[in-house]
Parts: structure tokens; sequence; C-alpha cells
């Protein structure tokens, strides 16, 4: 067993941790306090290729497999990457490959690797999230338009987004998850309204909302995959996606995790630096261990996804222990800072609401459990 | 142009604690984070650049262990051609004297217009390689460079920085060794093209024998300067009053951020 990343990981993780240094370290408080959301940080990303990630090379892209990807959603997630980014480059932007029609394609993709596309995916309705398939917005057939009605909610991105990836109805088979379709739309389409909602975590304008598609028409070409199997297109890409949620939230974890052992080295309290203290020290120790084990966890995932191994026992696990283990120790990095760490002048309020999303998004803990009891119990003795 | 940079895989002190090895001559190695010396990103994206505009060839030459080549394949990643790293476990204790001389038998060999070196080395400070090594190769140098423009194949006027801000302009005959300044350029980042490109290039490695250099000309034994002593100095707390108007004591602290070259 090896357990060393290549050279060529390793110099990708400093490139892009350099790269972060300098240009969303020193601009976060920043955006935050003036809730603008960093569109040329999209455009950068793309000057170095990582819009590109997922994109073959011969329709353009720089390609690199699950686990590099996994190396740079850690070092970004470190730096607080804002949410609607991540999800485009390291999500969406999976998709986009399979559209049907050829120029719609080549446009898109072209507009990402150019870092001009912020892309949302619809799914999640006020009607239903985790029973993806219970969705009741229709796409209907007219000639070689879809006609879309429907409304979509709890949107990362909805507001601000180019294009909108959305589940839909196209099918009436007596199994929902055989109805579904995946349709690109674009953003100034008539009849595509997004609004905004306001979260515990939205500190950006146009981080979160939703949209209502009031009979808008999309061309058939802009069908992403095959007609009816749409829900299997996205169970799939959810699966890596989860992953590389987690290890970003890891990433920013562990980089609280080392500013709270350095407070707690020059903090004094009753004539001794608190870290004297087992109650704070081994508090953070746990932590420690705790993210070793998720991103083994997280690493294993990835790993297994690009030798082509079943990998979706992990990735839920991944995903619902990596989220829990980083909110759970931003929570104690805060109680290590003590009231300080609680104001505005540290970001480890903003980060602790960002992750809590995390716990719901992109499938809550209790589906990840639920994925991991079907594949451990099988059918018949599962919830 | 065909330019050689020189660079030094070093040990990033700025955010590190630093502790004294058992010897004292040196610092505790262990659990550092090496990565290119500050200066020599500089002189590689310079080097790059003016390829990019004039054609030719940048090769990037370290002395150092295996890990340095993490130092070259960044360097390759953002745009260089060729790498060369010399090492030999004798070269430990080179002090900088030896190592313009390693560097000078590698360069000798190769074909070159320009020779950039960073002004200094984080780790030790002595910016006396990149001289040393122009006096070797019996070419003209120039340091502090914070400007380079090329007349033509034959010389090159740059710009120096000196202290308070001063700004020299010289003239130089090619081929010449520049030790160029912080802040001469904006270094690019490295993109997945680039590391994927970097990934292809070969890192050739050559020992003492290759350069047809003796034991006893480097390391301990050929050094000229050994270091004695290193020791972090007591801190000393001083505390400065100033008197004035609001106006005077923003401009005396001006003038002492200025002082310390923090402004
Ligand atoms: C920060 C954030 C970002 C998001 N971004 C997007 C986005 O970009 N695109 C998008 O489409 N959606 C997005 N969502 C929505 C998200 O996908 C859904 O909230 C999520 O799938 C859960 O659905 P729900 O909120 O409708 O909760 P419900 O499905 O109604 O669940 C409510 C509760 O019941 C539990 N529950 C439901 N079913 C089961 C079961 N079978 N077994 C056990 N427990 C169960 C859930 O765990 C939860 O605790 C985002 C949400 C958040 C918080």
């Amino acid at each position: 067993m090896d357990f060393s990343f290549t050279k060529e990981q390793e110099l990708l993780r400093n490139s892009i941790e350099e790269f972060c240094k300098k240009e969303v370290d020193p601009y976060v408080s920043k955006w935050v306090k003036e809730r603008s959301f960093p569109r040329d940080l999209l455009k950068k990303l793309s000057n170095i290729g990582l819009t590109g990630m997922n994109i073959p090379e011969e329709l353009g892209g720089s390609p690199l497999d699950n686990v590099s990807q996994g190396i740079v959603a850690e070092t970004l997630g470190r730096h607080e990457l804002v949410a609607p980014i991540f999800l485009t480059i390291f999500g969406f932007a999976r998709l986009l490959p399979f559209i049907v029609d050829d120029e719609v394609r080549g446009e898109v993709i072209g507009k990402l690797l150019r870092g001009e596309l912020l892309i949302a995916g619809a799914f999640t309705e006020p009607g239903c999230g985790s029973d993806a398939a219970a969705i009741t917005t229709k796409a209907e057939k007219l000639g070689d338009v879809y006609r879309v009605k429907g409304e979509k909610a709890f949107i990362t991105g909805a507001p601000i987004a180019d294009v909108f990836i959305a589940s839909v109805v196209t099918g009436s088979s007596d199994k929902p998850h055989r109805n579904i379709s995946l349709l690109l739309i674009e953003a100034n389409r008539r009849g595509v309204e997004p609004y905004e909602l306001e979260s515990m975590a939205s500190d950006l304008k146009g981080e979160f909302g939703g949209v209502i598609f009031d009979n808008v028409e999309v061309p058939v070409g802009n069908l992403i995959g095959m007609e009816n199997l749409g829900f299997y297109l996205l169970m799939e890409e959810f699966n890596i996606l989860r992953v590389l949620i987690a290890l970003s939230s890891l990433g920013l974890a562990e980089r609280c995790l080392e500013e709270a052992v350095k407070y707690a080295k020059q903090r004094t309290a009753f004539g001794q630096p608190i870290s004297r203290f087992e109650a704070v020290s081994f508090r953070l120790a746990e932590h420690w261990t705790k993210i070793q084990c998720a991103k083994l966890l997280a690493y294993k995932a990835l790993w297994l996804a690009d030798n082509k191994k079943p990998y979706m026992a992990e990735a839920a696990a991944a995903k619902w222990y990596g989220c829990e283990e980083a909110f759970s120790t931003v929570n104690d990095v805060i109680q290590t800072f003590g009231a300080v760490g609680y104001t505005k002048d540290y970001p480890f309020e903003r980060i602790f609401r960002a992750l809590r999303g995390l716990l719901i998004g992109d499938g809550t803990s209790d589906i990840m459990k639920l994925i991991i009891s079907r594949l451990l119990f099988g059918k018949g003795y599962s919830p | 142009m065909n330019i050689v940079v020189c660079v030094k895989h070093v040990p990033k002190c700025a955010e590190a604690e630093i502790r004294i090895d058992p010897t004292g001559r040196d610092i505790e190695k262990h659990g550092l984070v090496y990565d290119i010396n500050e200066w020599d990103d500089y002189a590689v994206e310079e080097a790059v650049r003016i390829k990019e505009k004039f054609g030719g060839s940048v090769t990037v030459v370290t002395v150092g262990p295996e890990e340095a080549n993490s130092t070259l394949r960044k360097c390759l990643a953002r745009g260089a051609d060729n790498a060369i790293r010399v090492y030999d476990p004798k070269l430990v204790g080179s002090d900088p004297y030896v190592i313009a001389k390693v560097l000078y038998k590698v360069i000798k060999n190769l074909q070159f217009d320009l020779v950039l070196t960073g002004v200094m080395a984080e780790d030790d400070g002595s910016a006396t390689v990149g001289p040393m090594l122009a006096e070797f190769l019996k070419i003209p140098h120039a340091t502090m460079v914070k400007k380079i423009e090329l007349k033509d194949h034959k010389a090159a006027i740059v710009h120096r920085e000196l202290e308070g801000g001063l700004m020299e302009v010289v003239e130089v005959k090619l081929p010449a060794l520049f030790a160029i300044q912080t802040g001469i350029n904006e270094p690019r980042y490295v993109s997945i093209l680039g590391i994927r490109r970097a990934m292809q290039k070969e890192i050739k490695v050559l020992g003492l024998k290759d350069l047809s250099l003796d034991e006893s000309e480097v390391g301990y034994a050929g050094s000229w300067t050994l270091i004695d002593k290193l020791f972090v100095p007591p801190a000393e707390k001083v505390c400065q009053y100033l008197k004035g108007s609001p106006e005077e004591v923003a401009t005396q602290i001006l003038g002492i951020l200025k002082s310390r070259g923090l402004f």
C-alpha cells in the first residue's frame, strides 16, 4: 500500500496553495464585508486551467483524475472557495460534455474554459429535496423545443448563474426515476426568473436562491445525456461531487485547527498557555485524528473511482463523516478561541455557518447513511 | 536569447518556527517546507518572458539533493525548457564560493546570452553567488536588477534598485549575468497544462565527475568560509515615543516604516 501522492499531484497542491495565498486570502473578508461575489476569481481560476478540470482534452479541457481533483478541492477549500464557483468547476462542469447539440456544447464549454460561465444546478424544489425523483417541474416536448414549467428552490448561485442545469420531468412511466431528464437552461431565456433567498450563510450577494421557469422554451439540443435517463447521470455526478465537498470542508477545518493550535500556545490563562490544559489540547488532538480519518476515506473513495471500482458507500461515508467532522472541528476551534473566536473579526463564525449547510446540501447526512445502509443490508433489510 | 537561470531550493523560514540544530551551525530542517527561493522565482519569470518575446530557450540549474527536483519542476511548469541538477553527497557544507564554482562548471558548457540569478537566497542571504559566478564565467554582471531592456543580442539596459528608492540605469554588454530583485515582474501561476508539460520533461542530473570536480574542491574541504555559529539573538524591546501633532507623528511613522523597508 502506498499513501504518497505523485510528484505531479504535489506540484499541483503547491501551485494551488500559492495561487490562493495571493488571489483569495487577501480578499475574502473584503468580499464578505461588501457582499460582493468574486466573479473575477472564476476568470483567474480559468487562467490556470481549473475550469477545465472536468472537460476532456479533445474539447479543450485540462482534465484531472479524481484524486488530483480531491487535492485541488482540499486546497481551494482551505481558502474558503465560494460555493457557486466550487460547484461549477467540480460538479456541474462534468455534465457539459453530455450536451446533445454540438454547437451548444462547444459554445458553453468555451465560456466555461474562459472563466465566463457560472453554472447553477437546479434539482431541489420547494416540495422535494432528498426525494429527488419526486420533482414536478415539467418539460413538454413541442417539436424542436421543450417547454419548461416549474420552480426550483434552495439553489446555490441561482441569482447570479449564467446557465442552469435543471432536472425536469419528461417521461410518464410508472417509475419516477425513469422520467427525468437534465436540461441546460440559459438564464437569459424568456421566462427564467431567478430570485434570491437569504440563508444562514449567504454572505455574498446572489449566493443562494431559487428560480421559476415560467413556460421557458428550450431547444431540444440543450438536453444533457439521454432523455428520461437524467436521474442516473445526476446520481453518478453527485457521488464524486460529494467526496470533493467533503475534502474541501476538511481542508478548511484543518486550516482552522492549525490556527487554533497556534492560538492555544500563545494564549495564557491561570499562568500557562491554554494548550497545557488537556481539555483544550485533547479536543484539538481528537479533531486532528478524525480529520485525518475522514481525509483518508475521501481519498480512498476517489482512488476507487479512478480505478473504476465501486465507491458509492465510501463516497457517502466520506460526505457525512467528513462534513460533520469539519463542522464539529470549527465549533471547537471557536471554543478554543473563546469570545474573540465568536466575533466577526475572525473568520470562524462565518466558516461555522457555511459548513453547517453542507450537512444538508448535496444529500443530507441521513441520506448518506441511507445509501450506506442499503449497500450494507441489501434489499428487504434496509430502510 | 538562450538564458540560464540559477535557482535554489530553500526552506521557507518566514512563517516557520526556527530552531538551531545540535551542531549550532545550521537550523533544524526537519518539518520545514521547501520551495523555490523567492528571488529566483522572479528570475525564472523574467527569463521566460524574454524567451517568449525573443525566442530561444530557458535552462534552470540548481545544486541540491533529489528533493530540489520539485523546485526545478515548478520552473519547467512555468515555462523553462531544460532543467539540470547537480548533486553529490560531498557537496554538503559548500559555501557560496563552491556553489558558484559548481554552477560555473555546468554553465560554461552551455550556450547562453544571459545568466540570471536571484539577488540572494532566503536561507543564507549571502548574495554572493551571482557576482562570483559572473567572475568565473568572465562576463559582466549587474545586481539588484529591477528591469531589463534588451537593445539587441549585444547589450542590455538594466535598471538597478539602490537604497533609498534610487534607480541606476546601466548598459551592460552581453553575455552578462544579472542578479534579479523581487518585484521585477509578477510571476505567473502554475497551470494544469504547465504541470503536465513539466512532467514530460526530464531533469538532467550531474555528479562531480561529470563536471571534472574533485571531492577536495567542494563541500567543507573546498570552501573558503565556514559557519562558526548560528544563534537567535535575544529579543530586545525598544519603545520609542513619538511627539508632535498627529500630522508630524504620522510623518515620523512613515519615515520609520520606510527606513525598515516596511513601506
Ligand atoms: C447550503 C445548501 C446548498 C444547496 N445547494 C443546492 C443546489 O445548488 N442545487 C439544488 O438543487 N439543491 C441545493 N440544495 C438543496 C439540497 O439539495 C436539499 O436541501 C437536500 O437534498 C435536502 O432536501 P430538503 O431540504 O428538501 O429536505 P427533505 O428531503 O425534506 O428532508 C428533511 C429531513 O428529513 C430527512 N429525510 C428525508 N428523507 C429521509 C430518508 N429517506 N431517511 C432518513 N431521513 C430522511 C432529511 O435528512 C432531513 O433531515 C442546497 C441546500 C443547502 C443547505
